[in-house]
């Protein structure tokens, strides 16, 4: 068992197939880089020195000649260099250098660096490249080659130590990230249900609450007809009734549809035509949804509140329309751009409303439209207005959809 | 005695008082039969995978999720099923939600409208057998919308779409409006001429009608 893998297990979170198979593919990522930079410094070492020993480096000059009669041990120099550079890498491997604490690693550095010389100059022997060499030759020789693997070796490991502290750093950075997202999500959830459980409540517990008041009146209206009440008694429960009718048919409603639209738990298109529904009826609006748009945003965790935004959009481009633009046409269209086929980029959903009204005012009011623009600005959106070729506005909000993941 | 089968109802609403209010009126009635009656989407669909229905109750907004999802995704496992929704106001929006194809068989039906216990009845009854019918009291309240295929109605042709939406056979329209069936043959098939609707196969005629109300019919009228 490998060092490292003796010192970490998988934390109770993670999943231990997943982290497995992250390891291995560090660890292999480790050795390649080991490997390669250690295999690159020596064997760029291998050949110099080889170069160097034959046609740069003598004890003294010699003639052209006699260089020439040296260069059929080139062959043999650099096959014994580049098996010295094999051999150190396969122990280097053997031993999993990459995988060591820093004081072993140096160890296993220089347990590899001095058998390797060793082993070098003893080819050399073997092969005739030196016959009978003094002491202090074969010294040179194999404390040289043992310097070089240790630093060829050492530069390597260094290397492998930076790229796994900026992977780490990394990881650390995504894992940040996550948790940010994440506990916004959560946030961006728990306000969702708390709308829906306030309006819900609104919709059902206060509704019915008024519904059993009215009820009650109407018997007390009855009663009074058959006891023969003064009209204005009448006619103030009759008033009094109209009230509650009111609040129920009106602001219950719009109240909680302020909180929780009426149909975004189902789909962008339901809520739209729902809210198109409650145009008056004098109002020629049609409202076309593209099947895709609701399949994009359902793509994300928090559709909910992504459908809402563009609601709330659209809404605003209406009650504009009705309200400042004295319109008479809308007509309301939500729609797909961008993404790729891949899903590698993230689609929008874009929505429009147009109206035949008085158009834009010289200097529009931008108080609602500010409001939608900074939410849809927090989920990466957009709102926009324009002149329409209905004659009015065009008011334009767009999303970013979550990427397919 | 009708040799007739009793029509199996699962009902599922969270009001526990209302829901024993409904558990109460189909039992006690001749031809009905209560099997199931469920609190919240859970435990519906756990009570709608063993019991044998013919058509659910269903309140839309649970604690735990939509009703009108949930008769989507039993309607999926048993095309045959009728739905009634029943909601606190008016969703009925929410049946154009549906592909073609899963429209039939679909009622709604409001809680705070003056909704009797006969229209319920009624209701179950007509999805039960695979027909549609929509409040009576949130129809009268449509206002057919300028520019759209419904303006284009008479006030005739208007009152006679408003009965074939609330599941009225052409025999009943008849006896509600003192006309022949013939006259209600004709005056129904200049609807579908106005609104260019068409028995295609995948959506019945009065289905695709009646829907046209829902979704060119402005809500909030003084009612007919």
């Amino acid at each position: 068992m490998s060092p490292r893998a003796r010192g970490t297990a998988p934390t109770a979170a993670t999943p231990t197939a997943a982290i497995s198979a992250l390891e291995v593919r560090d660890r292999a990522d480790d050795r390649r880089v080991l490997l390669f930079t250690a295999g690159v410094l020596l064997t760029a070492f291998a050949i110099g020195s080889t170069l160097q020993t034959i046609f740069i480096y003598r004890p003294e000059r010699v003639a052209t000649s006699e260089l020439i009669a040296e260069a059929p041990q080139l062959p043999d120099r650099l096959m014994t260099n580049l098996v010295t550079v094999a051999i150190a890498l396969l122990l280097a491997a053997f031993v999993r250098l990459e995988e060591r604490r820093p004081l072993a690693a140096a160890g296993a550095v220089l347990a590899i660096a001095l058998p390797v010389a060793l082993a070098r100059h003893g080819l050399q022997l073997l092969l005739g490249i030196y016959v009978a060499p003094e002491l202090d030759v074969s010294l040179v020789e194999v404390c040289s080659v043992a310097v070089v693997i240790v630093v060829a070796l050492g530069l390597a490991l260094a290397q492998v130590r930076t790229r796994v502290r900026l992977r780490e750093h990394e990881r650390a950075e995504a894992e940040h990230r996550l948790r940010a997202s994440t506990a916004l999500a959560e946030l961006a959830a728990e306000e969702m249900r708390v709308r829906r459980e306030v309006a819900d409540g609104l919709h059902g517990t206060l509704q019915g609450r008024l519904v059993l008041s009215q009820a009650a009146i109407d018997a007390i209206q009855r009663r009074g007809v058959e006891e023969g009440w003064s009209e204005a008694a009448l006619a103030q429960l009759a008033g009094l009734r109209r009230d509650l009718e009111r609040m129920r048919e009106h602001d219950v409603r719009e109240l909680s549809n302020l909180l929780y639209p009426v149909g975004v738990d189902v789909s962008l298109d339901h809520a739209i035509r729902a809210l198109v529904r409650r145009v008056p009826a004098e109002i020629d609006i049609t409202a076309e949804v593209d099947p895709e748009a609701d399949l994009a945003l359902d793509r994300g965790d928090d559709a909910v509140a992504q459908r809402i935004a563009v609601v709330r959009g659209v809404e605003e481009g209406i009650t504009n329309a009705l309200r400042h633009g004295a319109a008479t046409t809308i007509r309301v269209a939500v729609g797909v751009s961008g993404g790729d086929v891949d899903g590698a980029a993230a689609p929008r959903v874009r929505a429009t409303v147009e109206d035949d009204g008085v158009g834009l005012p010289d200097s529009p009011r931008w108080n609602g439209l500010a409001r939608t623009s900074e939410r849809l600005g927090l989920r990466g959106g957009r709102v926009e207005l324009a002149p329409s070729s209905l004659g009015g506005a065009r008011l334009e909000v767009e999303v970013a959809a979550p990427v397919r993941s | 005695m009708s040799a007739e089968p009793a029509i199996r109802v699962v009902l599922l609403e969270d009001q526990a008082l209302f829901r024993s209010l409904l558990s109460d009126l189909v039992r006690s009635e001749p031809g009905f039969e209560l099997v199931a009656a469920a609190g919240t989407i859970a435990e519906a669909r756990a009570l709608a995978a063993n019991a044998e229905a013919d058509v659910m109750l269903l309140d839309i907004e649970l604690p735990d999720g939509n009703g009108f999802q949930l008769g989507r995704e039993l309607r999926r496992a048993r095309p045959g099923l009728g739905v009634v929704l029943l909601s606190s106001h008016d969703m009925m929006e929410l049946l154009l939600a549906l592909p073609d194809r899963e429209r039939a068989g679909w009622s709604y039906l409001s809680k705070v409208s003056s909704t009797s216990r006969e229209t319920l009845l009624r209701a179950l009854r007509v999805s039960a057998r695979g027909a549609s019918m929509l409040d009576p009291e949130l129809l009268a309240r449509l206002r057919p919308r300028r520019g759209s295929a419904l303006a284009g109605l008479t006030p005739r042709q208007l009152h006679a779409l408003r009965l074939l939406a609330e599941g009225l056979s052409n025999a009943a329209i008849a006896r509600d409006m003192g006309i022949s069936n013939h006259s209600v043959d004709n005056l129904l098939n200049a609807v579908y001429s106005t609104l260019g609707v068409r028995d295609d196969g995948d959506l019945n005629s009065r289905v695709a009608a009646a829907l046209h109300l829902v979704r060119d019919g402005a809500p909030g009228g003084a009612g007919a």
